[in-house]
């Protein structure tokens, strides 16, 4: 029997060159950020801190209540440019940076920008779940508080819906005066994620906000980010590549420091335009 | 292309890859056996034909349960995930070629059997091109070629253009000849067979170019001019 031998690597990726009027037009609409409304334009941001360059040139554009995933490997710069959008990195000394953002045209590096606003219409939730070492109730109308809000029924009513729109309500509802602590990993960061709503940002960053949690908890989470998309721009840092893909419209591969592809998720997921996303994406890094 | 971090990932992707083209050579191998036994010319040593088909089937099922395994355990995406993906869908097609190859052998004993000679000019014509063909599309995907895909896939054109001068040939000698209905139905059902054999080999073409390019072709032919090599 004449058979061939068996392969011994697998076909080479050739370059595609086929005639254009050969493929099909595609099934699935492909988003594009040309058809989006612009949340946050990101403008050749370049971060240092002290001598090192922590973020190279990068301008993109976050569209408004969608979904962008934040995907590299660590050190590439993902957590430092979600920490722009909400001026967190003025907090490290020595941080220096080029470039500007704008949300919604306004930038947010200018003199006078008032950065506890700005933090208000930028809310931030991080891996780890931080409630305060206060009861539900005042763990959700804190912010409510430091804008000065006294009027009981007006944070009850925002508490209510605020832990109702991370489904959280009906868990908590008997206990409202326990101490947040007494909740389980997953309904902190619920609850972390209710506090950062209850003053109603216009964009909500998560920095990597499940690595931590159980796979049920993280199901909720992602499901509540399914949710919240109605109503929030939201940016997502995972290194979780398929929760990338299952709750992201966007993705964003960063390395060393540069944008290297931002495109529609499944687009990026099965096609990417670049070799660099694919060798990563496909564990094909390092 | 670059090497997986792991390993064992670019093992599996080697094993897959071998499986269907070793698959791709057993239908092949079958498709020939079949076309022998049109003549009665069956060689000294045949290689049998159901033992072909089940080595066909055993590796259809292998590479079935391997890009089972690997979509469930490693969540492959990009150029690995169109690449499980083409081959369980090429092993399909291939597994449908040597169904189609052993039907061609079934009916070529039966009309053997009736000791009526044939002609079977047509239908050599119609399988040489079809074996031709096939050959084409398994060196394509040995090579992930998508650029011989495209033209492999234009070329059906040219099997369907013999399927239907066999079809009507033989349809013809039915309605004149009362003798030769027996065999001559079966020729139309031989001819199917090699018809439809061509069409998995587009199916195929598809398959690889989407494998390679990560896009879909466009099914409609704009060119009505059959391409001959």
């Amino acid at each position: 029997m004449n058979t061939l031998a068996p392969a011994t690597a697998t076909p080479t990726h050739a370059a595609p060159s086929l005639a254009s009027g050969l493929f099909n037009s595609e099934t699935r609409e492909v988003r594009s950020l040309d058809e989006e409304q612009i949340a946050l334009s990101v403008e050749s941001l370049s971060l240092y801190y002290g001598n090192d360059q922590a973020l190279d040139h990068v301008t993109m554009s976050i569209p408004t209540k969608r979904v962008t995933a934040f995907i590299g490997p660590s050190g590439c710069g993902k957590s430092t440019l979600l920490r722009c959008f909400n001026r967190m990195n003025d907090l490290v000394d020595g941080c220096r940076i080029e470039g500007s953002i704008k949300l919604h045209g306004t930038d947010i590096y200018a003199r006078d920008t008032d950065i506890a606003e700005l933090r208000r219409r930028v809310g931030m939730v991080f891996q780890k779940p931080n409630p305060f070492p206060k009861s539900i109730y005042e763990n959700v109308a804190y912010g409510l508080r430091l804008q000065g809000v006294k009027n009981r029924q007006i944070l009850d009513v925002v508490v209510e819906r605020s832990l109702r729109a991370v489904a959280l309500w009906e868990e908590v509802k008997d206990r409202l005066n326990g101490n947040a602590f007494g909740l389980s990993g997953g309904q902190q960061q619920r609850l972390v994620i209710a506090r950062a709503i209850a003053i109603e940002p216009e964009v909500l960053l998560l920095d990597e906000p499940t690595s931590a949690l159980d796979p049920i908890s993280t199901a909720k989470i992602e499901q509540l980010i399914d949710e919240l998309k109605e109503n929030y721009t939201i940016i997502i840092v995972t290194h979780n590549m398929q929760q990338a893909g299952r709750v992201s419209d966007y993705t964003a591969y960063m390395y060393l420091g540069k944008l290297i592809e931002h495109a529609d998720t499944m687009e990026l997921f099965t096609n990417p335009s670049t070799k660099e996303t694919e060798d990563y994406i496909t564990g094909r890094y390092g | 292309m670059k090497k997986h971090t792991v390993q064992s990932f670019d093992d599996i992707l080697q094993t897959v890859t071998g499986d269907l083209l070793r698959m791709g050579q057993l239908a092949r191998d079958e498709l020939t056996a079949a076309i022998l036994r049109l003549d009665n010319a069956i060689p000294d040593n045949p290689p049998p034909i159901q033992a072909l088909e089940n080595l066909v089937d055993a590796l259809n099922e292998k590479i079935e349960i391997e890009v089972q395994h690997t979509l469930a355990l490693r969540q492959p995406v990009a150029a690995d995930l169109r690449a499980l993906i083409s081959c369980n869908r090429i092993a399909t097609d291939l597994e449908r070629i040597g169904d189609h190859a052993k039907n061609i052998a079934k009916r070529a004993d039966l009309v053997a059997a009736q000791g009526i000679p044939m002609d079977f000019t047509r239908l050599h014509n119609l399988s040489a091109v079809v074996v031709r063909q096939l050959d084409a599309i398994i060196a394509a995907v040995h090579n992930a070629d998508a650029e011989a895909a495209g033209r492999i896939w234009q070329q059906d054109l040219e099997v369907d253009a013999l399927f239907d001068e066999a079809f009507n040939a033989h349809l013809a000698e039915i309605c004149q000849t009362e003798d030769n209905a027996f065999s001559c139905a079966h020729l139309l059902f031989i001819a199917k067979a090699f018809e439809r054999i061509g069409d998995h080999v587009t199916n195929i073409a598809e398959d690889l170019v989407y494998w390679v390019t990560g896009r879909r072709m466009n099914k409609r032919r704009t060119d009505k001019t059959p391409l001959v090599e």
